[in-house]
């Protein structure tokens, strides 16, 4: 059978992704936003019935939304991930059957401690192998459960939240500057004089300029 | 006693949930961590809080935040469907080509040689890589729908968005004048 020659690629995908899905929803989250906010600010960049005013708002917030999203993403989602699977790894949540299992087993005073590993320490135990199917598969949806409600937290949450709070403070930023331009008091030199700084700043702040709609901002 | 992670959790108190099916258990983590389900719960819940949120901005001024507020809205609809549009077919296309009892010629043509002996189509190592696959091509495709697809309809339909709240509020101010 012909096969291209990605092999160690898929092999590479295969080893990072296969056996933590969870980190997989972290790294390419991270590119898709990326990508997506340059691709909004482009549509905000070129849509003529929003304002200039405007997009001093909305351009920050779409830039903030892909920075904050990213940064909360790793922080938040990846600790809630991490802390949720420990919380299975050690025994802290089980299933109740294991629970009773762990109760009866010689690690009754140590499970459910922060350096106990359910897996390590549970392999000499052969009676263990008839709950390691449903331990496997609790961890699995407990730690996907986790990553998904974390991932809500932090993107819905968390992130338009704190976008807007940036977004907003880049705004102001921006609005007072033009406003120091039109509040600009002007001299009789300045008047007469068509290159005078001050007139320019006073008559075409670049916000409120007719052209400016586009790149400029 | 020195403040560490492992000393927070010894503080905390063992939990014991119900015994579920473990069949059950791994067919809800597969569904919900595919590309195409994983969006559409994204999207979803994205929907009820993102526009609430920009809309109780009280930093900016009201044609602000109601101009956000329908951006946000526009913006999570085009991303979910277009993210949607693409995470599944790419998902198809994977799984086709993962198939290790599979007899077309393509069956596992994106399978690594070394796991191609023994492997089982229901191993859930063999469901995260099609999962973790198939979002790594989706995100290549991407690229371009990012820019071709979901900009530009963002745009139109955040131009609708705005153009039916102008609406709305000036029927509201012809009412109350």
């Amino acid at each position: 059978m012909f096969k291209p020659n990605f092999d160690k690629y898929l092999e590479n995908i295969w080893n990072n992704y296969s056996k933590d899905p969870a980190k997989m929803l972290v790294h390419t989250g991270t590119i898709g936003w990326a990508l997506s906010s340059a691709a909004q600010i482009t549509a905000i960049l070129f849509n003529d019935k929003i304002s200039a005013k405007e997009k001093t708002f909305l351009i920050p917030q779409e830039t903030f939304d892909a920075v904050v999203n990213i940064g909360s993403f790793y922080l938040l989602t990846t600790g809630i991930k991490n802390f949720s699977k420990k919380l299975v790894t050690t025994g802290k949540i089980l299933p109740k059957s294991i629970k009773n299992y762990m109760e009866n087993s010689p690690f009754k005073h140590s499970y459910g401690k922060g350096n106990f590993n359910m897996e390590k320490d549970l392999t000499p135990l052969t009676s263990f192998e008839s709950h390691k199917k449903q331990y496997t598969a609790f961890k699995n949806i407990f730690t996907t459960g986790a990553t998904i409600g974390a991932s809500i937290l932090s993107c819905n949450i968390v992130t338009p939240v704190l976008r807007n709070e940036l977004a907003s403070i880049s705004h102001k930023t921006i609005v007072n500057r033009a406003n120091e331009g039109t509040s600009q008091i002007l001299t009789k030199e300045d008047i007469n004089n068509k290159d005078s700084k001050a007139l320019q700043i006073k008559y075409k702040p670049a916000l409120y300029n007719h052209h400016s709609g586009g790149m400029k901002v | 006693m020195p403040i560490s992670i492992n000393n927070f959790f010894n503080h905390l108190p063992n939990i014991s949930m119900g015994n579920g099916n473990p069949e059950t258990w791994n067919k809800v983590a597969d569904w919900i961590s595919r590309p195409a389900p994983n969006r559409l719960i994204m999207g979803g819940t994205a929907y009820l809080t993102q526009p609430y949120i920009d809309g109780h901005n009280k930093h900016v001024k009201e044609e602000t935040r109601s101009i956000s507020k329908d951006r946000t809205r526009a913006k999570v609809i085009i991303g979910t469907l277009a993210g949607i549009g693409v995470r599944q077919p790419s998902y198809n296309l994977v799984e086709s080509m993962t198939r290790p009892e599979g007899n077309k010629s393509y069956s596992r043509l994106l399978i690594p040689n070394s796991k191609l002996h023994g492997l089982k189509e229901g191993s859930l190592f063999l469901k995260n890589y099609r999962t973790a696959l198939s979002t790594l091509l989706a995100l290549c495709v991407m690229v371009f729908t990012n820019f071709a697809v979901d900009a530009p309809l963002t745009a139109i339909l955040t131009n609708r968005f705005i153009a039916k709240t102008k609406a709305r509020e000036q029927k509201k101010e012809g009412i109350n004048v």
